[in-house]
């Protein structure tokens, strides 16, 4: 299910590609007191969380209109945070946002996607690329930016943390001269990003088999 | 942005008195004031040297007194390294550290010499105070770019006016020079340009088709895209 809304979410981007692109930097000092958790007790809580992650993630940016979506829809998103995260990823395609972050700083080419981060004791480490470029966003202004965090390798493989925040947007790196990009907000949300389990398709199934079955099994006794 | 500067004082360091001849060790030294508005950027350098070697000064040194939240943009030749001074904390239980940061990475040093400049967004209303040494005699510009390169420059010495009447650039047919102005840029072409029937041709700096040099201000950078290979020296002498 997860790559499934990825991929629509993807896909829904592309038609925005063209137009305006903005841009952010500074992920790599975003956490002061926030930072990347493995599921456990309080993880989303940055003051009582103990699963602070090492290893590595992805992190992609997705983007929605300040006007689009108010604060209630965003917290609703975000309550959702080490709860779940099918839940998180529904949210995100009803709420229309779309991927917009650049996988490079290349001036033609750009394609929209994930970004691989280094994390160490729940903070980013990696600091290149720093700057993350909007693809398709207006520049400048502040809009609705939500974070993917997807854990690459080991325990959390493809499990998520989802934030979703108020960002300046930034300008655009391709103009002559290059515009400069927005700081991102430091610990945007005031919550971890609790890489959770994304159940895939055939699990579903599985469980959905298996309680087909259970009751199945009920009404003849 | 009001930029003051004041070489308060050639300072005579040495007098070394023989029967044959007398020697003077001559250092230009003052400051510079630019003063900065919360939130609005604004294209700055280092208008001073730190000890006349030209090649010692850092983000640390040429803004000793930043604002939490100041955010410097140093142009790397494709984009910026973006460097914030701000509280970082780290580790769990926290640490906090505050200092100029690119990302997670302390970059106190991270060098920015007289002839280089950076776009500067303050978190709150300052006056950044530069206290150092002009740099006299002949000084290329090390940061000059590449022809169909862009650099974000400044004059290497203290001295404002014209690009090329004053700070001595010599330009080449179809170099751009783009000077921030708060909103967006004053973009000016070296070019021959011209006017009347019969045509009558000039060549000179250009903000279309209006003569027009650019005027380089004490401590303000500029971007400079030089059509053809060149350099530019400047040359201070104090007598």
């Amino acid at each position: 299910m997860k790559k499934l809304i990825i991929t629509t979410l993807a896909t829904t981007c592309v038609a925005v590609g063209a137009f305006a692109q903005g841009s952010v930097v500074g992920l790599g000092g975003m956490f002061v007191n926030d930072g990347v958790t493995s599921p456990g007790a309080n993880a989303a809580s940055p003051t009582s969380a103990t699963t602070w992650f090492t290893g590595t993630v992805t992190v992609s940016l997705y983007y929605a209109s300040l006007g689009s979506l108010t604060l209630t829809q965003i917290n609703a998103l975000n309550a959702n945070d080490g709860v779940s995260a099918p839940a998180q990823l529904a949210a995100l395609a009803a709420d229309g946002f779309t991927e917009v972050s650049a996988t490079s700083l290349a001036t033609t080419g750009e394609t929209v996607g994930a970004v691989p981060f280094a994390v160490n004791d729940g903070g980013f480490t990696t600091t290149d690329p720093n700057q993350i470029n909007l693809i398709g966003v207006p520049t400048g202004a502040n809009e609705w930016i939500a974070m993917v965090v997807t854990g690459v390798g080991g325990a959390v493989d493809g499990n998520v943390g989802i934030l979703a925040f108020e960002q300046n947007t930034g300008n655009s790196p391709y103009t002559t001269p290059p515009g400069t990009a927005a700081n991102i907000l430091n610990d945007p949300a005031g919550l971890n990003f609790v890489l959770s389990p994304v159940p895939e398709p055939t699990t579903l199934a599985l469980a959905a088999l298996g309680g087909a079955a259970m009751l199945l099994i009920r009404r003849k006794k | 942005m009001r930029k003051t500067l004041l070489i308060a004082a050639a300072a005579f360091a040495t007098s070394v008195i023989s029967s044959q001849a007398q020697v003077y060790s001559q250092n230009i030294v003052g400051y510079v004031n630019i003063n900065l508005t919360n939130g609005v950027l604004a294209n700055i350098a280092p208008a001073l040297d730190l000890d006349g070697t030209g090649t010692n000064n850092t983000i640390a040194t040429v803004f000793p007194t930043p604002s939490i939240g100041d955010t410097v943009y140093a142009f790397n030749g494709t984009g910026y390294n973006t460097l914030n001074y701000k509280v970082n904390g780290t580790g769990h239980p926290v640490v906090y550290t505050t200092n100029w940061f690119i990302g997670a990475a302390v970059e106190a040093n991270y060098p920015l010499n007289p002839g280089d400049s950076v776009f500067y967004l303050p978190a709150a209303n300052q006056t950044v105070t530069q206290v150092g040494t002009a740099l006299t005699g002949t000084n290329v510009n090390a940061n000059f770019p590449a022809a169909g390169n862009l650099g974000l420059l400044s004059s290497v010495i203290p001295i404002s006016g014209g690009l090329t009447s004053v700070l001595g650039y010599t330009p080449a047919i179809g170099d751009t020079v783009y000077i921030y102005n708060g909103a967006g840029y004053t973009t000016y072409n070296y070019k021959v340009n011209g006017t009347g029937h019969p045509v009558v041709y000039n060549t000179n700096w250009f903000i279309g088709a209006a003569q027009s040099e650019p005027v380089v201000s004490v401590g303000q950078g500029f971007w400079i895209l030089p059509a053809t290979a060149n350099s530019w020296t400047e040359v201070l002498n104090v007598q």
